[in-house]
């Protein structure tokens, strides 16, 4: 009777054994340093999905071209900072949703701005947008952060500076 | 051999597992003093910027259906007990219903503003301990029925929460607020509704008819929790797997991290499972470790005996010394609020023990509900 048990309970658990041995973290643990400032979790299956972070003061009208793009911006009124992220699927076949968050972290560490993106596994979007108002009534000078998360997990950062208008 | 557990070991691994919940959830509240992770996370759409982040929140996910579940347990063996001894059926139920409203207003008065070292009076909302007064309260109208129609009605309230959450209400609106929160969302008001807590702490007074009285021997029960627990996973996975009903939160691959990560405030139906699961299999391996190596998880009993004193002394002193002096508040990252957590459990055994021997010796009618 014991080795009947033993041998139903093993089959019962084998399928939960198989999740908790199979991997959790989806990315690698030390990011890479692109070009652009950007700090890059590179996903472990070469085929997931990454992401590569652009900011920008303003996008023009006609040309569509980045306005201003860099890693420091100054505080002035009714101006923004905008993000632009690219989104990279070297697996274009993927037929699930993905679950983006794009979070704006102030030189505090605190959140200012989280918007969450699904992008559906028939959409054609290429990259996401966002952008936080960087007018003097809203922000101080100091180091910002922009993360991107996929599926809750952090997969890329940058650093940017705000800093006061010089007369 | 004489398979037959004796009547103190019977209730240690009880005693064992709340102790291992209780020191799980001093980690939780360590790293939610300490950790700077904290300034930034949002608890109902929690982000993660690693493995060590993810794990340290996620052990945490065990408290709540952990104790939720022994205190259903609990309610069974109390009521049970009494019964048999003689006391009367109203008697019986009201011993357990005094328990949890001391619960509820303990909740209010003291556990809100402990939070942030008393410095505000905080009474209107509720949380975690309220939630489970009032499952408490709620499990004396069925604690009298066979395990078989509690699970029914367990079953029962699973399946309908999901359909309930899609209620639609203004949470501007306070009376709205406070009556979804109190029984059905999570919210400002109230992280732990209690309609899907009193799910599980119904499944806990289930599995007390096996644990503490129908499975008579070690390895019944062993064998017993091990099966539930796996059935019970089973069932999880494959709602998770649906990606559909009972699911809140989508995940993108098959044992990636999201997997596990669905909602917790309040918890769907997945993640109630889950929870069930794992409660169950700890226990199982408690019975197990108790058996083998009785003196292991010794260690565990000391706030599981005590489990509500280790609770509201243990934020206390968190909120006070860290929150209210601004100690290291928020300032480290995983290693930190394992640290603090292994420095709180220094402070906390010698407190809980001398807090056991004063509830053992005491007549005190507060100290008893203790």
């Amino acid at each position: 009777m014991n080795k009947i048990n033993h041998i139903i309970i093993s089959i019962l658990y084998l399928p939960f054994l198989v999740l908790v041995f199979s991997s959790c973290s989806s990315r690698n643990n030390i990011p890479i340093l692109n070009s652009d400032s950007t700090l890059i979790y590179t996903p472990k299956n070469t085929s997931d999905v990454s992401v590569n972070i652009k900011l920008f003061r303003k996008r023009g009208s006609k040309s569509g071209k980045l306005i201003d793009e860099g890693t420091v911006f100054t505080i002035k009124g009714n101006r923004n900072v905008r993000a632009m992220v690219d989104i990279e699927k070297p697996n274009s076949n993927i037929e699930r949703e993905l679950m983006f968050h794009i979070d704006w972290i102030d030189s505090h560490g605190k959140s200012v701005y989280r918007k969450q993106v699904n992008v559906l596994p028939d959409d054609s979007l290429s990259f996401l947008t966002s952008s936080i108002s960087i007018s003097p009534d809203k922000r101080l000078p100091g180091k910002y952060i922009i993360r991107i998360y996929l599926f809750r997990e952090l997969i890329a950062e940058k650093k940017f500076e705000l800093i006061e208008k010089t007369f | 051999m004489n398979n037959i557990p004796e009547g103190k070991q019977r209730f240690g691994f009880v005693d064992q597992f709340r102790g291992f919940v209780g020191v799980l959830m001093l980690v939780g509240h360590s790293s939610y003093y300490f950790n700077s992770i904290w300034n930034d996370l949002d608890p109902f759409d929690p982000l993660f910027s690693s493995w060590g982040q993810f794990a340290l929140r996620y052990m945490g996910y065990l408290c709540a259906p952990g104790f939720l579940m022994m205190a259903g347990a609990m309610v069974w063996w109390s009521y049970h007990r009494r019964v048999e001894k003689g006391t009367s059926d109203m008697k019986a139920r009201w011993h357990i219903i005094q328990r949890g409203i001391f619960l509820i207003i303990l909740q209010m008065i003291f556990v809100n503003s402990s939070w942030g070292g008393f410095k505000v009076f905080q009474p209107w909302h509720l949380g975690i301990i309220a939630s489970i007064g009032t499952a408490m309260i709620l499990l004396t109208l069925i604690i009298k029925m066979k395990w078989q129609v509690q699970l029914l009605i367990a079953i029962t309230i699973l399946v309908i929460h999901p359909f309930l959450l899609m209620i639609p209400y203004d949470k501007e609106v306070i009376w709205s607020s406070v009556l979804m929160q109190t029984f059905i969302d999570a919210g400002e008001f109230n992280k732990y509704p209690v309609l899907p807590w009193f799910a599980l702490a119904i499944l806990g007074s289930v599995m007390a008819t096996g644990w503490l009285r129908e499975w008579s021997t070690y390895n019944k029960r062993i064998y017993m929790s091990f099966a539930i627990a796996a059935i019970a996973s089973l069932f999880a996975i494959v709602i998770r797997i649906g990606r559909g009903w009972g699911n809140i939160f989508t995940y993108s691959d098959f044992g990636s991290y999201s997997f596990f990560l669905d909602q917790k405030y309040p918890p769907s139906l997945y993640i109630s499972l889950l929870s069930f699961a794992a409660v169950v299999a700890l226990v199982g391996c408690f019975i197990v470790i108790g058996k083998v190596a009785p003196k292991l998880l010794e260690i565990f009993s000391i706030p599981g005996k005590v489990p509500l004193f280790f609770y509201i002394t243990h934020l206390a002193i968190l909120g006070i010394v860290v929150k209210r002096f601004g100690l290291f508040y928020r300032e480290g990252g995983v290693i930190t609020s394992l640290v603090g957590a292994a420095i709180m459990l220094v402070i906390m055994l010698p407190l809980c023990l001398w807090f056991y021997k004063v509830k053992r010796s005491s007549n005190n009618y507060i100290i008893s509900l203790m």
